[in-house]
C-alpha cells in the first residue's frame, strides 16, 4: 500500500516535469510559424510609441521602439506584443524630446534590454530628460545621432530617414525637429512622422517619393499637420492616430476630414486600443488588440 | 481597553475643541451604566477612569504635536524647504509627504510631477499656492501632521542621502526588488507580486486596481498582517535548523522591523509586525497565547504611539474590524453553524467563515467610505487565499535564485508567470461578475443597530458554546 503511493508520487512528479519540459520547448517559439513584419501602434494614452517587428533572413525578429509615451503604461503594450522569444529592444528612437513621446521610455531602458539609441541630438528641456540620459549612460547604450539622408538596413528592412534637416534640427518649435522615416521590408511598407508640422510634410512632399502602406499621422492629429499634398504623396491605406484623453482637442475635425479626403482607413488608439498591421499577400490586416 | 478607546475618540472626534464632545460623554456614560447595570461597581470605575485617561491622552497629545505649527492661509503662496519623508509614485505623478523644517514645523502633502523622481531623505524646496487640508479630511491631516497641500509646485532638490541612513538602505532594497521584478515578469504580473510581497500596489493599472476591489482581494495586496505572518514564518522556517531558537526569535524581529520600515510603517503592517512578535514573545516564554490579548495590546500600543489613528487613518479601522470580526465574531458564527476547523478542501470552510466574519465586522466602514461593496468577494477569497503564500514563496525564490542564477531564475519566472496569469484572469472574471452593490448612505442610528446585532451574534455563541461545555 505504502509502496503504491509512493510510486504514484514519483510518477505524478516525472509527469509534472515532462509536462513542464514541453511547455517550455513550446513556449521558446521553435514551433511558431515565420511570422512577416508586423507594425504596432501602442495605445498608451495621449503619446507616441510605435512597435517594429521585422524579420531577418532566418526569421528571427529584430524590434524597434519608436517614441515611449507619456509614461510606464507602454512597458504593459510591450509585454503584449514583444515576441516571446525576443524580449529585447533592438533599435529605440526618440522622435524628439518631448515629454509624451520620450518620458516612458525610461522605463523601457532601465527594465529591457536596449541596443541601441537612435535621436538628433537634440536635447530636452524637462527634468525627465535627464533622467533618460542618466538611464542611458547607467546600462552604457550607445546613443547614435540620425537626421535626413541616414538609412538603417537590416536584411530586407530599410529605415530611411527623411527628417529633420540641420536647420530643422535646430529649429526654435521642438515639433519640427522631430525624426521622419520610412520604413519598408520590401513588402510592407510605413512613414512614421512623430510631432513633425505641415511645413515639414510640404517639404518632404516635394523632395521624396513618400508613397506608403500606413501612416503614423502627425502630432495625435493636430490640426497644424497631415497637410493635404503630403496626404497625397504618401496615399496610406490605413492611417493611425496615436492618441488619448487631451485637452488639446485631437484629433481635430480639420486633420480627420483631410485624413478621409484621401480615402486612407483611421484607426485611433483611444478607439481602437493597441492597433496591429500585417500585410499579406490579400493585403493589409490590421486588428484592435 | 474599550474605554480608553472610547476617551481617545471622543477626544479626536471633537476635532478643534475636544471640550464640546463632553455632554456626549456624559450621556454615553449613562447608557453604559444602564447596560452594564448587573457588573460590578470596581469593573464600571475601571472602564469608567479608562475611558477618562483615553481622552486626557489624546488632549495632552494633539497639544503637544500641534503646538508651533502654523496653518497657512488657503491661496497664499507658501515656500518652505524640507525633507521627503514618504514618496508614493504613481504612473505620472508623486505623492510625498513632505517634513518642514525650523522654523516651520509639521509636513505638507505634496503633489508633484513624475520626474524628477523623488527619494525618501532628498531635501527639496518647494513653491506654489498653499491648500489648507479641507475639514472632512481634518483626522487623516493631523494622522500625518499635515499643515496643507501643494499641487504641482515648483520642486527643487536641495541635496540627496538625508534622512535616517537606515530607512534609505531599505528603500533602496525595496526598489531593487522591484525592478528586479519586472526584468523577469511581464507589467501586470510585477507589479502584482510588488502588490503580494512589499504591499507596493504603485505599479498596478486603473483596470487591475478596479478588479481586485471589486472582486474583494484587495487585501491580499495591502501587506495585511498576513503577507508579513507569512514572510516572519518563512524567516522562522529558514533559520530554525541553522541557528539556535533564541536567535531565530531575535533575527525574525530584526526581520520584520526592517520589513515594516522598509513599506512605509503603515498602520496594517505595524499591527500584523507587533502581533507576530507578541505570538513569538509568547511562544519564548512558554505562555499561552491568546489572540484577543494581542489585538487589544496592538491597539493600544499603537493609539499611544498616535491617537488619531482611530478616525484618521482607514487601514487602522479596517485592518482591527477585521481581525476583531475574525476572533470574536467568526467562533461564533462556528458554533451557531457547527462547523469544525479545518474541514473541506482547502480549508474552505473556515476561509469562507473568516471572510464572511471579517467583511461583516468592517462593512459599515466600508460602506460608508468606499460606497461599494462586493458580492462576490467570499467566494474570491476562499478559491484565492489558499494560493496566496504558494505564490509568495514561489515569487520569493525565483527572486533569490534570478540573484544568483538569472538564467534558472528566468526558468522559475515562467512557471511563476503561469501561476499569476491564473490568479488574474481569476481575479478578472470575478470581478467581471461581481455585482458590487452601491451604497450611498448609511446613517448612523443603521450603523450602532447593525453593530450591536453583531454584538448580539456573539454574546449568543458565546453562550452556546458555554451550555456544550456544560
Amino acid at each position: 500500500m505504502n509502496h503504491n503511493s509512493s510510486r504514484k508520487k514519483a510518477w505524478s512528479l516525472v509527469l509534472v516535469f515532462w509536462g513542464l519540459a514541453v511547455w517550455i520547448f513550446v513556449k521558446s517559439g521553435i514551433f511558431a510559424p515565420e511570422p512577416k513584419t508586423e507594425l504596432f501602434f501602442l495605445s498608451v494614452g495621449q503619446g507616441d510609441s510605435e512597435l517594429i517587428v521585422a524579420r531577418n533572413q532566418s526569421g528571427q525578429p529584430v524590434t524597434i521602439l519608436i517614441d515611449g509615451g507619456r509614461n510606464a503604461a507602454v512597458m504593459g503594450e510591450l509585454d503584449r506584443v514583444l515576441p516571446q522569444n525576443h524580449r529585447l529592444i533592438d533599435l529605440m528612437i526618440m522622435t524628439h524630446p518631448k515629454l509624451d513621446h520620450f518620458a516612458g521610455l525610461i522605463d523601457v531602458v532601465r527594465t529591457l534590454p536596449v541596443r541601441a539609441f537612435l535621436a538628433t541630438g537634440r536635447k530636452g528641456e524637462i527634468s525627465a530628460y535627464d533622467e533618460l540620459r542618466l538611464a542611458l549612460i547607467d546600462k552604457k547604450i550607445p546613443y547614435i545621432v540620425i537626421g535626413e539622408g541616414d538609412t538603417v538596413r537590416y536584411g530586407a528592412s530599410r529605415l530611411n530617414i527623411v527628417s529633420p534637416s540641420p536647420t530643422e534640427r535646430r529649429d526654435k518649435e521642438l515639433n519640427t525637429t522631430s525624426i521622419v522615416f520610412r520604413f519598408t521590408d520590401g513588402n510592407i511598407s510605413a512613414i512614421y512622422t512623430g510631432d513633425a508640422g505641415i511645413n515639414v510634410e510640404t517639404r518632404l512632399a516635394k523632395k521624396y517619393p513618400l508613397a506608403s502602406d500606413v501612416l503614423k499621422v502627425g502630432h495625435h492629429g493636430s490640426k497644424f499637420s497631415s497637410a493635404t499634398v503630403f496626404l497625397k504623396a504618401v496615399n496610406p491605406k490605413a492611417a493611425i492616430i496615436e492618441v488619448g484623453k487631451n485637452t488639446y482637442g485631437h484629433p481635430t475635425k480639420a486633420a480627420l476630414e483631410r485624413l478621409e479626403k484621401n480615402g486612407a482607413q483611421i484607426f485611433r488608439t483611444d478607439l481602437d486600443g493597441t492597433v496591429k498591421i500585417i500585410k499579406s499577400a490579400q493585403g493589409l490586416t490590421a486588428t484592435g488588440l | 481597553m474599550a474605554g480608553f478607546i472610547c476617551g481617545i475618540y471622543a477626544a479626536t472626534s471633537g476635532l478643534d475643541n475636544p471640550w464640546s464632545i463632553l455632554p456626549y460623554l456624559l450621556s454615553g456614560a449613562l447608557v453604559t451604566e444602564l447596560i452594564l447595570w448587573h457588573y460590578k461597581t470596581n469593573i464600571k470605575f475601571l472602564i469608567a477612569s479608562a475611558l477618562i485617561a483615553g481622552f486626557f491622552y489624546s488632549v495632552g497629545y494633539g497639544f503637544l504635536v500641534n503646538q508651533n505649527q502654523t496653518v497657512p492661509v488657503s491661496g497664499a503662496v507658501f515656500q518652505a524647504s524640507g525633507r521627503v519623508a514618504e514618496v508614493r509614485a504613481g504612473l505620472d505623478s508623486q505623492r510625498i509627504f513632505l517634513s518642514l523644517q525650523p522654523p516651520q514645523n509639521g509636513r505638507l502633502e505634496v503633489l508633484v510631477g513624475k520626474f524628477p523622481e523623488l527619494r525618501y531623505g532628498d531635501q527639496v524646496s518647494v513653491k506654489g499656492k498653499i491648500t489648507a487640508i479641507p475639514n472632512e479630511k481634518h483626522s487623516y491631516a493631523l494622522r500625518h501632521q499635515l499643515i496643507g497641500s501643494l499641487i504641482f509646485p515648483e520642486v527643487l532638490i536641495e541635496n540627496r542621502g538625508g534622512g535616517n541612513p537606515v530607512k534609505r538602505k531599505l528603500e533602496e532594497a525595496q526598489q531593487a526588488v522591484k525592478n528586479t521584478l519586472r526584468k523577469i515578469l511581464p507589467a501586470e504580473e510585477s507589479s502584482f507580486v510588488a502588490g503580494l510581497l512589499l504591499g507596493d500596489t504603485s505599479g498596478f493599472s486603473k483596470n487591475f486596481r478596479d478588479s481586485i476591489r471589486k472582486a474583494g482581494v484587495s487585501h491580499i495586496v495591502a501587506l495585511s498582517g498576513y503577507n508579513i505572518t507569512i514572510i516572519i514564518q518563512s524567516v522562522a522556517l529558514l533559520l530554525l535548523g541553522i541557528v539556535p531558537r533564541r536567535a531565530v526569535f531575535a533575527l525574525t524581529i530584526l526581520v520584520a522591523l526592517g520589513f515594516v520600515i522598509m513599506t512605509g510603517a503603515d498602520a496594517s503592517i505595524v499591527r500584523a509586525a507587533i502581533m507576530a512578535l507578541v505570538v513569538g514573545l509568547a511562544s519564548q516564554t512558554e505562555k499561552i497565547y491568546s489572540a484577543r490579548n494581542a489585538i487589544a495590546l496592538t491597539g493600544l500600543v499603537m493609539l499611544l504611539i498616535n491617537p488619531y489613528l482611530l478616525l484618521g487613518d482607514i487601514g487602522f479601522q479596517l485592518s482591527f474590524m477585521a481581525l476583531i470580526g475574525i476572533f470574536y465574531l467568526a467562533p461564533a458564527l462556528r458554533k451557531i453553524f457547527h462547523l469544525g476547523f479545518n474541514s473541506g478542501v482547502w480549508h474552505w470552510r473556515e476561509n469562507a467563515v473568516n471572510t464572511i466574519a471579517a467583511q461583516a465586522a468592517v462593512f459599515p466602514i466600508l460602506a460608508m467610505s468606499f460606497k461599494t461593496i462586493s458580492l462576490v468577494s467570499i467566494l474570491a477569497n476562499v478559491i484565492i487565499l489558499p494560493l496566496i503564500p504558494l505564490t509568495m514563496l514561489l515569487s520569493a525564490a525565483t527572486l533569490a535564485v534570478y540573484v544568483l542564477n538569472s538564467a534558472l531564475g528566468q526558468l522559475l519566472a515562467e512557471l511563476l508567470k503561469l501561476v499569476m496569469r491564473a490568479e488574474i484572469k481569476l481575479i478578472d472574471f470575478l470581478s467581471a461578475n461581481a455585482g458590487a452593490i452601491q451604497i450611498n448612505a448609511l446613517s448612523e442610528i443603521a450603523t450602532v443597530f447593525y453593530f450591536f446585532a453583531l454584538l448580539a451574534i456573539v454574546f449568543y455563541g458565546q453562550k452556546k458554546l458555554t451550555t456544550y461545555e456544560s
